[in-house]
């Protein structure tokens, strides 16, 4: 169960670089409690809803997608500021959509909607089993959705090579 | 050395706040629900961005900044849950947003 020790792992280095204390012992033994305690609220949900083996192939590869999508939040929060502060010369088309996503597995769908959601102008609705239901604030961030690039890197992650 | 970091720092926080306030402009000028989330979304992204990384410049690397970069990282994670949370309610409960092509049209215009 290697999701066991990495959630430890991750656990404790969050808590000793929010706590900023690392020599008091009573702090330390408090924290090592919450650690466990939250560790063995999420194996409790792990019995449930396994996180298998593609979820840690998906984080070990995060370094080649966040950087890509961090452009593309960029260039789309311009859309917008352009929508909001020029709506004579940019009018919004509102438009929804039904597409189907490229990514199988139960995470990377997780992930893709995500993005989805947190680029600026495109909101994910509904999530069924292989189709997204989209609105956009453009015509345009709908097309490139509909090219399908962000899917594609999206399912790169997933696929193990 | 230090002038260049404090104009650095500055031109981030500016450039944060101008991007709060538009997406606060744009929250009242769009028409509808759908499209205002849209709006508030650059708040979401953009302005949490520059404005926390323009408080890492003033406060150099330590314990603080490491602070500050989780506060992005959870808020880019836990915005967009929000955000679906939200419009997937709205969706649901029988709101209908206000479209320049009809659904049926939409989908005819798409490859698929």
């Amino acid at each position: 169960m290697p999701y066991r020790y990495l959630l430890i792992i991750g656990l404790t280095l969050f808590w000793l670089l929010l706590s900023g204390y690392w020599t008091n012992p009573l702090i330390l033994t408090l924290g090592a409690a919450s650690v466990a305690l939250a560790t063995w609220m999420a194996m409790r949900i792990e019995k449930k809803y396994a996180f298998n083996e593609k979820g840690i192939a998906i984080l070990s590869k995060q370094h080649t997608f966040w950087p890509w999508l961090f452009v593309e939040i960029v260039k789309s929060n311009i859309s917008v500021l352009k929508c909001i502060w020029m709506p004579k010369t940019h009018p919004i088309s509102p438009l929804i959509r039904q597409l189907k996503m490229q990514p199988q597995t139960r995470i990377a769908r997780t992930l893709y909607a995500n993005s989805i959601t947190l680029t600026p102008g495109t909101v994910s609705i509904e999530v069924r089993n292989d189709e997204v239901l989209i609105y956009a604030l453009l015509e345009d961030a709908m097309k490139d959705l509909e090219d399908g690039e962000m899917g594609e890197r999206v399912y790169k992650l997933e696929v193990n090579n | 050395m230090n002038f260049i970091i404090d104009a650095l720092s500055w031109g981030c926080l500016l450039l944060g706040s101008f991007l709060g306030i538009s997406g606060a402009i744009g929250i009242f000028s769009f028409k509808e629900f759908y499209s205002r989330v849209q709006a508030a979304s650059v708040t979401d992204t953009l302005c949490v961005f520059f404005i926390m990384l323009g408080l890492i410049l003033q406060s150099g690397f330590n314990l603080v900044s490491v602070k500050l970069i989780i506060a992005v990282g959870l808020l880019w994670l836990t915005g967009p849950l929000a955000t679906h949370a939200l419009v997937r309610s709205a969706y649901l409960t029988g709101l209908k947003p206000k479209l320049s092509i009809t659904r049926k049209e939409s989908a005819k215009r798409g490859k698929s």
